[in-house]
């Protein structure tokens, strides 16, 4: 039974090699769409605002197109309701959001190394 | 804590061998089925045995550290390579900085082996039977009390390009000089032949060793081509925001010494390489329309570089690991999460947020020692009061001589648990290039002999 599962989810990984970053999403570039386009809104680092949420938490946020992210979003600077909601969020940040949120979630132990100013 | 995977590696393993899929190469190549030998079992004798996967600055540390305790132990330390190589000084090497030859890297184990009184055997593991405590190696089982693991880091190039072959390839065209010996003498070749135009370099995405070392040898080519009058320009290509370590100081460096020599590009990520072409394909962010856009440049020479992983050796000990495959501990010490047995340090560990570095592992591997040694005696030991750090030199110029530098300090409380807090400097100077030098001497000294 235990094999099965193994082969079921390295058949995942695997796929997660070969399908296309757009779709699956980057935590590279959510770290860097975040740096360039919400920090300064938000007043927080990327590290402190990932750390907010547990993974499983962060994932929900992101169901039914991110719905419940962006109004996180919003409530948190209403400046941030005409990018939220635009196309090019949907199709070319919202999954390398998720997976950069997702990434360091606090209960991933994905931590910066010290002295790598990954959020700056 | 991290969070556990009841799943192992080796489960996953085992699945995508059934699917013909690895994740990682450039490692051990035997596996125990390979190897028809006729090998001797080393059963222990009265006296506890340790027994010390890795001969680098971990296990080293870890081997000293019990040789020169009180207790009367067995020390056996199992390393496959016949030759220590610091990867620390190696770029001061690359970039021709006066008196940093070769043999400077290079060290025999026989020196320590016996001036410390621990033995050596050059041998590579490729098993370990926790249940009979026995560690099997090329050269037959071992057995031990207690086992440490220092086995370092792997390379993973999934997070490259997915094309196998093409991964292979381009290993053996551009091998990454984050491990020992023969990546950095073909590196340095390949700078030596390198007539100008464009070398391409990429920071390792993700946790990797030495997060200073592709600033350190961006500057250390650069002033190489300076200093050789080559018309040639670095693209170093880095999927942060800024630099990993010591941002001000390398930033800095690019800016005042390199202008003509580094274009540092920050938020780009190589996606495909043309092995025919010689070019890189890779996307970097543009700040005017926010997004990502796709580049493709050919090269001249090139140091392509994947993301790390822990050691083999760490799924091969199929101990528990994180999502990453970096080995989990019981906190705050470095016993592994698994099996109380066995110790872990090292870059392979990634319960903590160090730094992977020698002297982080140098520092970590005094206290398994100590900690051992204890444990050996019956007496407690505190790692919350036996807490390591790190200082951590690169050289930005090399005429004059010219470094910067970081100093991490660890506290631990059981409430925030270990936290890491690092104090860098803002500007090379020659005071620090000098200091590079006498840490690098002290450390070789201390260790090797
Ligand atoms: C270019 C560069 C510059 C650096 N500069 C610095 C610096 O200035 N300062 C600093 O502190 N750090 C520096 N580092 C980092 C430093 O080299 C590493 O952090 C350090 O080597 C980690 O020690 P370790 O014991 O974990 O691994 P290692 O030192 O890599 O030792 C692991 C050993 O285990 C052996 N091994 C692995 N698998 C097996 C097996 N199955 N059987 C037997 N043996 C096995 C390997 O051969 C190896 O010798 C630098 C690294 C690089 C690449």
């Amino acid at each position: 039974m235990k094999i099965i599962l193994i082969l079921i989810i390295s058949m995942f990984l695997y796929a997660d090699e070969n399908v296309d970053s757009q779709k699956v999403g980057d935590y590279e570039k959510g770290r860097t769409f975040y740096f360039h386009l919400f920090r300064e809104s938000l007043g927080y680092d990327g590290v402190v605002f990932t750390a907010r949420h547990k993974e499983l938490e962060w994932a929900k946020m992101f169901e039914d197109d991110a719905r419940e992210f962006k109004e996180y979003l919003v409530n948190e600077n209403s400046d941030l309701k005409e990018l939220l909601y635009s196309e090019k969020f949907d199709k070319s940040i919202k999954n390398h959001m998720e997976a950069f949120v997702r990434h360091y979630a606090n209960d991933t132990g994905n931590i910066p190394i010290c002295g790598s100013f990954e959020f700056e | 804590m991290k969070k556990d995977s009841s799943i192992t590696r080796r489960d996953i393993i085992k699945a995508t061998a059934l699917l013909g899929v690895t994740a990682t190469f450039g490692g051990c190549s035997l596996s125990k089925e390979d190897i028809k030998r006729d090998a001797p079992f080393i059963k222990k004798g009265k006296k506890k045995r340790v027994v010390i996967c890795g001969g680098g600055f971990g296990g080293l540390s870890v081997a000293k550290s019990l040789a020169t305790s009180d207790v009367d132990v067995e020390i056996i330390v199992i390393e496959k390579r016949v030759e220590f190589f610091s990867c620390p000084y190696s770029n001061a090497w690359l970039g021709e900085v006066e008196g940093a030859t070769y043999q400077k890297l290079v060290y025999d184990y026989f020196t320590p082996s016996l001036k410390y009184g621990y033995e050596v055997k050059n041998a590579e593991v490729l098993g370990i039977d926790k249940k009979n405590r026995r560690v099997e190696s090329t050269i037959g089982d071992i057995e031990y009390d207690y086992l440490v693991l220092s086995p370092g880091i792997d390379y993973n190039y999934n997070t490259l390009f997915s094309d196998k072959e093409k991964q292979e390839e381009c290993y053996k065209r551009f091998p990454p000089a984050f491990k020992a010996n023969g990546e950095h003498i073909f590196l340095k070749k390949s700078l030596e032949n390198f007539k100008g135009g464009t070398f391409v370099m990429n920071v390792p995405s993700g946790t990797y060793r030495c997060p200073p070392a592709p600033y350190e040898r961006a500057c250390m080519i650069a002033s190489y081509l300076k200093n050789n009058n080559i018309d040639g320009k670095i693209l170093l290509l880095d999927s942060r925001t800024s630099p990993a370590a010591k941002p001000h100081g390398f930033l800095r460096s690019f800016k005042e010494l390199y202008s003509d020599y580094i274009d540092y590009v920050p938020s780009s990520k190589i996606y495909d390489i043309d092995l025919n072409k010689n070019s890189v394909k890779y996307e970097m962010f543009d700040k005017k329309a926010l997004d990502f856009v796709k580049k493709e440049i050919d090269f001249g020479a090139a140091n392509i570089n994947p993301s790390h992983v822990a050691s083999k050796l760490i799924e091969i000990a199929d101990i528990k690991i994180d999502g990453n495959g970096w080995a989990l501990l019981k906190e705050p010490g470095y016993i592994s999460a698994s099996d109380d047995r066995i110790y872990v340090l090292g870059d392979a560990q990634g319960e903590y947020p160090f730094p992977k570095s020698g002297q982080m592992a140098s520092s970590c591997g005094y206290i398994v020692g100590k900690s051992i040694s204890s444990r050996i005696q019956d007496i407690k030991f505190d790692y919350a009061k036996n807490l390591p750090g790190n200082v951590c030199y690169s050289l930005v110029n090399t005429n004059p001589k010219e470094g910067i530098v970081v100093h991490h300090s660890v506290t631990y409380n059981t409430k925030d648990g270990m936290k890491v807090e690092a104090i860098d400097t803002k500007k090379g100077d020659q005071i620090t290039g000098e200091a590079t030098t006498l840490w690098f001497e002290g450390i070789m000294g201390d260790l090797l002999g």
